[in-house]
């Protein structure tokens, strides 16, 4: 009977870097002004660095701790980390959703929300692991070690 | 449930002795607050329990024994310690144990009433979790879960989830007030215990807020009455003119709007609420950073005699820009764009437009000795801040460009009519008319004499219409563009009055003091070994740091959306861009 918590991490495929360095040498060759060039490359550096800090995400976690909730964080490429924390009260249960997507049928985990006061209704839908889109064998795995820590949750209920 | 252990961070360092806290049941949560040392008499420490108790409103007891030890425990210190539950009855009790110099902990929980057979006390698994006293106690949950009447001196706390947890710590302030070194009876272990911090500065600030404000308020309220009487005497003989006047320059709203905020500011009312606090905090530092930034300006505007240069510059801008506006009347006049004009029309036009020009370039020369002594004494009301700089130079450009205003207002109006003209005779010429009872076109029948004046004033009307249309549009365009560059400056004046600065900073450099949640890290984990977690505090966002902590602006948006304005602007009907508070019709 013990008290447990479980973490998956999955990372998400590297940056491109050769399309940069093509897109540089571009604008290398095309201007021959010096001011245009090294402002040219100066907001590229920006782009870049504002792509790295706030759009791609290296890495992604989920801790599920028995009676304290679940939390979720996402590790950006420039070694931001942003997290969110869902208190167990709120978590009514973790699933595995389908989805038709164009041609094809994805599979994404998610944690249906439930409001404390009306613990029959499903308030919210949150998914998990967006940017790195794990497979379905993945998504079984983290779905059956979910589902043992909600059981003996459920199994002890708050007094 | 899992029995979760709040145990402080700094205690987990010092000696052996009795946790102190709070038990919430809903959550199976011990807070545990302090640690008593030895040697301490149980009736003082109740005493103490049941002072907080009342300070906090919250149920305050002894949950456990803390040892912190060579090796694992010895059997003497084993044997007082259980005693010490007997005395303290607390259910669950806790039993923390630390080997010195290693990060060995274990922890168990007995349980002596609820279990099956009363005599065999139950144990259950337990949980640490580690939070930083200070933080916790410091930072303000948002949005904030607990329902806003704690003054009201509610017993329960209404708080659910971990917003109860850090509801119990800062509610626990009496608990932290002594310290080690204290000669109390009762020596206490927690954030504090190295010694009370306090700053110095902090505390003269305090003191002398109160008189400070007192202050403040009283000339605040002497200069809003000698603005008020200033105004009241010419409302005697001159009422329009000069409320008009007040109305139109966005300088006297902005003004009125920071004396506002600091009548605020300096209110002697005391905040009731961390969200009226940091309102406060906001206005005074925006206030402060803009009559810095307008000292700068200042600063700047008067070395090497800028302003004398800026005054020899603004006549000739202003004979340029009637210049240009004469030769678009010619060109106009002429042939534009190829387009033949009604000859009379357009020569009427243009001389009087024309005429007006001339008029203007006369009244800014006459001006024009005085601009410098004008521009110096005005630019010296950049002292109040940055805002009120930037109202006045909206201003000025909105005087400068009075003749395209007066431009467009004639145009417009002439265009107005000439479409209204249209429409109603176009409705004579199909034999109908506007039943402006029923507010409805309806069939008529005219006399021929009627409908023979009609149809040729209908027919002049319709050809005079591209000569009309074309002045209209240009002085629509050259309207548009003055108020695009007002209302470029109006936008930046609402940024900088609204952008709460303090909050800002204090999520840049205090980030624990504003929470949007918890965090929490898995420590190192041995086999047998209880799970031990870190819970940080989680800083809010800097996007919603901006939503929530907005400072509310006087709010000159337009009310427009794009279909009505282009609407207006087709069917010739005036429009303002915005409207000040106390709306003026025109």
């Amino acid at each position: 009977d013990e008290c447990s918590c479980r973490h998956f991490a999955e990372s998400s495929p590297d940056l491109y870097v050769r399309p940069c360095g093509d897109l540089i040498a571009c604008v290398w060759l095309s201007f021959q002004n010096s001011m245009v060039l090294s402002s040219a490359i100066f907001i590229t550096l920006l782009g870049l660095l504002g792509y790295l800090h706030f759009v791609k995400i290296d890495q992604e976690t989920l801790l599920i701790i028995d009676s304290l909730g679940i939390q979720m964080t996402s590790s950006y490429a420039s070694g931001k980390e942003s997290t969110t924390f869902i208190e167990m009260d709120k978590v009514k249960d973790v699933i595995i959703n389908e989805a038709i997507y164009m041609q094809k049928v994805i599979y994404y985990l998610c944690i249906l929300l439930k409001d404390p006061m009306e613990p029959h209704e499903v308030s919210q839908v949150v998914p998990v692991f967006q940017s790195a889109k794990p497979r379905l064998d993945c998504l079984i795995e983290v779905y059956r070690s979910c589902q043992e820590i909600l059981a003996h949750q459920k199994a002890t209920p708050s007094p | 449930m899992v029995l979760k252990a709040f145990f402080p961070t700094c205690c987990a360092s010092v000696d052996s002795g009795l946790l102190v806290g709070r038990w919430v049941p809903e959550q199976s949560a011990a807070v545990v607050l302090a640690v008593v040392h030895f040697p301490f008499i149980p009736i003082q420490v109740k005493e103490l329990l049941a002072q907080v108790q009342q300070a906090s409103q919250l149920g305050m007891a002894v949950l456990g024994t803390w040892c912190h030890c060579q090796q694992e425990l010895e059997e003497s210190l084993g044997h007082f310690l259980e005693g010490l539950g007997t005395i303290f009855s607390h259910d669950p009790w806790l039993q923390l144990c630390r080997e010195k110099g290693t990060r060995c902990w274990s922890c168990k929980a007995i349980y002596h009433q609820v279990s099956s057979s009363p005599d065999t006390p139950s144990e259950d698994q337990v949980m640490l979790i580690f939070y930083d006293q200070r933080k916790v106690l410091l930072s303000w949950l948002h949005p904030p879960m607990t329902v806003p009447n704690c003054q009201a001196g509610d017993v329960t706390a209404s708080a659910r989830g971990l917003a109860a947890i850090f509801d119990t710590v800062s509610r626990s302030k009496m608990l932290f007030h002594s310290d080690r070194f204290d000669e109390s009876p009762v020596r206490l272990s927690h954030w504090q215990s190295e010694g009370v911090e306090a700053s110095i500065l902090v505390e003269l600030a305090k003191w002398a807020s109160g008189p400070v404000c007192l202050l403040v308020a009283s000339m605040l309220s002497i200069i809003s009455a000698a603005v008020s009487a200033l105004c009241v005497l010419p409302r005697l003989w001159n009422l329009w003119p000069l409320s008009f006047i007040r109305s139109k320059l966005s300088a006297c709203e902005q003004l009125r709007h920071r004396l506002e905020q600091l009548s605020l500011v300096f209110s002697t009312q005391k905040a009731q609420s961390p969200t009226q606090l940091m309102r406060k905090a906001n206005m005074l530092v925006s206030v402060l950073v803009d009559v810095a930034l307008g000292l700068l300006l200042l600063s700047w505007l008067y070395s090497n005699d800028r302003i004398g240069q800026l005054a020899n510059a603004l006549i000739p801008g202003a004979d340029r820009v009637a210049e240009e506006l004469q030769h678009l009347l010619q060109w106009l006049m002429g042939a534009p764009a190829g387009l033949k004009m009604n000859r009379a029309l357009d020569q009427v036009l243009g001389r009087f437009f024309l005429y007006h020009i001339h008029l203007w370039i006369s009244y800014i020369h006459l001006m024009s000795p005085f601009i410098e002594h004008i521009l110096w004494h005005v630019g010296l009301s950049a002292c109040l801040g940055l805002t009120i700089a930037l109202s006045i130079l909206s201003d000025i450009i909105a005087l400068l460009t009075f003749h395209i205003y007066c431009f467009y207002v004639y145009g417009a109006r002439l265009y107005c009519l000439k479409i209204y003209g249209l429409s109603s005779l176009w409705r004579l010429f199909r034999g109908k008319k506007w039943n402006v009872l029923r507010q409805r076109v309806d069939s008529c029948s005219y006399d021929l004499d009627q409908l023979f004046i009609g149809t040729l004033l209908f027919t002049i009307l319709i050809f005079l219409l591209p000569t009309t249309a074309l002045y209209y549009l240009v002085f629509t365009l050259l309207r548009l563009l003055v108020v695009t560059v007002q209302g470029l400056i109006h936008l930046l004046m609402d940024f900088i009055n609204s952008l709460p600065l303090y909050s800002l900073g204090l999520r840049l450099c205090r980030p624990y003091r504003l929470a949007a949640g918890v965090k929490f890290r898995v420590l190192e984990q041995e086999a047998g070994r209880p799970l031990r977690l870190l819970m940080q505090i989680n800083p809010l966002p800097y996007s919603l740091v901006l939503c929530t902590y907005r400072l509310p602006s006087y709010g000159c948006h337009p009310k427009h959306s794009w279909s009505s304005l282009c609407c207006k602007l087709f069917l010739g009907e005036l429009i303002y861009p915005w409207r000040q508070r106390g709306d003026k019709q025109d």
